[in-house]
């Protein structure tokens, strides 16, 4: 039996192709679902330590479009990830806050001449954030907010998911005036093996500055904030093993810089950003990706 | 002379109306931004007596229109805001209320200007 089952479903459909390009569009197609952290978020891409108050249900529905291309020994590769992924968080108490992440994803490879398609639902994600620490001022707060969770195998193995039950977690914190917003985390993601498979850990850190640009004053009939968005977001993935040997064709660094604007109302928030690599140093013949587009509504309920 | 009695007593009645009310500016920190807030502006429009709730976020001030008899106390405050995820300070009553609007309609709240809390009928308790 080969130690990643949906690997040779694809596998068929690119027969003629070498080994290396094949492996490295299947497995990178799927890691591209992980380059952004999960989670609700005041920030485009990153998490925030803002609270979740209790009893409160909050709903996020997150569209990422993510481009992958380039030419490998004169093949041609690309992968187009179009991911709908609702994450669901819900105020169990004033500082413990629980998250739901379930993603529905849409992945078209092609290399060379030769394409496949996979549709269905991804990895589902379920954690939680507990507040440690709070400062608060007038029209000001500082607050400090670890997580963890799981990553669970709801994708179909090797094509919308990886197949593993996978952990993580990490530290957030959130600096906050009515004129600008200062998020960063720090994450650490423990993947576990599944069907002789195993991505590679993989450890981030982001932080997100936000700006109100208008109003330039907050006064009377003020019921919308504009920000503009800045947010940085450095990764460094492990080695993946397949069968307990380690793929070279994979892991490195990567480091991203997403611009975008967020519109935040009294009951939404509404936000769009592009993520572009300014550092894609990934091992091998690593397919590396080109852009991603983000845009997002969250309600309070 | 029938109408401008009618009118007067009118005046009379909505004036006794107004003088009912009372109005609670609300200290809060760590309020920053329409979303953070809007929640506990829902919690305190569902207080039985509430007509209107307002917000000035860079004083963190949230002010509440009440009839006179809604009576709010520190620790009901505090408890309020604490499961909100913020922070209470303080709060000043006044008689009457400036909040001109008294619907319980959520697109109809309002941030009301600084200059509100110094209003001539202002009166510590």
């Amino acid at each position: 039996m080969y130690p990643y089952s949906s690997y040779i479903v694809t596998k068929v459909r690119f027969i003629g192709l070498s080994h290396a390009v094949r492996r490295s569009v299947i497995i990178l197609s799927l890691a591209a679902s992980f380059a952004v952290p999960v989670g609700w978020a005041a920030p485009i891409a990153t998490n925030t330590a803002l609270p979740v108050s209790a009893g409160e249900i909050i709903v996020r529905e997150q569209i990422i479009a993510t481009h992958s291309s380039d030419r490998l020994a004169g093949t041609s590769r690309q992968v187009d990830r179009f991911e709908a992924r609702t994450v669901l968080g819900y105020g169990l108490t004033p500082k413990l806050a629980l998250f739901g992440v379930l993603p529905l994803v849409n992945i078209d490879r092609t290399v060379g001449g030769a394409g496949a398609s996979d549709f269905g639902l991804g990895d589902a994600a379920l954690f939680a954030r507990y507040e440690v620490f709070r400062s608060d001022k007038p029209g000001r707060t500082f607050r400090i907010a670890p997580f963890a969770g799981v990553r669970v195998p709801t994708g179909r193995d090797g094509r919308t998911g990886d197949g593993s039950v996978d952990f993580f977690g990490g530290l957030i914190t959130t600096l906050a005036t009515t004129q600008w917003v200062l998020d960063s985390q720090l994450r650490y993601g423990f993947n576990r093996e599944a069907d002789g498979f195993e991505r590679g850990d993989a450890t981030s850190f982001d932080t997100s500055f936000q700006y109100r640009l208008s109003p330039a004053r907050v006064a009377q009939d003020t019921d919308a904030f504009v920000y503009g968005v800045l947010e940085l977001s450095a990764n460094y993935y492990g080695h993946n093993r397949v069968n307990g040997v380690t793929d070279p064709n994979s892991g490195g660094f990567q480091l991203y810089l997403t611009p975008g604007l967020q519109y935040a109302t009294r009951r939404w928030i509404a936000d769009l950003g592009v993520k572009i690599p300014i550092v894609n140093d990934l091992n091998g013949t690593a397919l590396e990706p080109d852009y991603s587009i983000l845009t997002s509504i969250r309600i309070n309920f | 002379m029938k109408s401008t009695i009618l009118f007067l007593v009118a005046l009379a009645l909505t004036g006794t109306a107004l003088a009912d009310d009372v109005q609670y500016d609300i200290r809060v920190d760590g309020i920053t931004c329409p979303f953070c807030v809007a929640t506990s502006e829902r919690a305190l429009k569902k207080i039985q007596g509430v007509h209107a709730v307002g917000s000035n976020l860079e004083t963190g001030t949230i002010f509440v229109c009440a009839d006179s008899q809604v009576t709010f106390t520190d620790a009901q405050l505090k408890q309020l805001f604490l499961d909100k995820g913020f922070t209470y300070r303080s709060f000043r009553k006044t008689s009457g209320c400036s909040i001109a609007d008294h619907e319980h309609d959520e697109d109809d709240l309002r941030d009301i200007p600084d200059d509100h809390a110094h209003h001539p009928n202002a009166e510590k308790e």
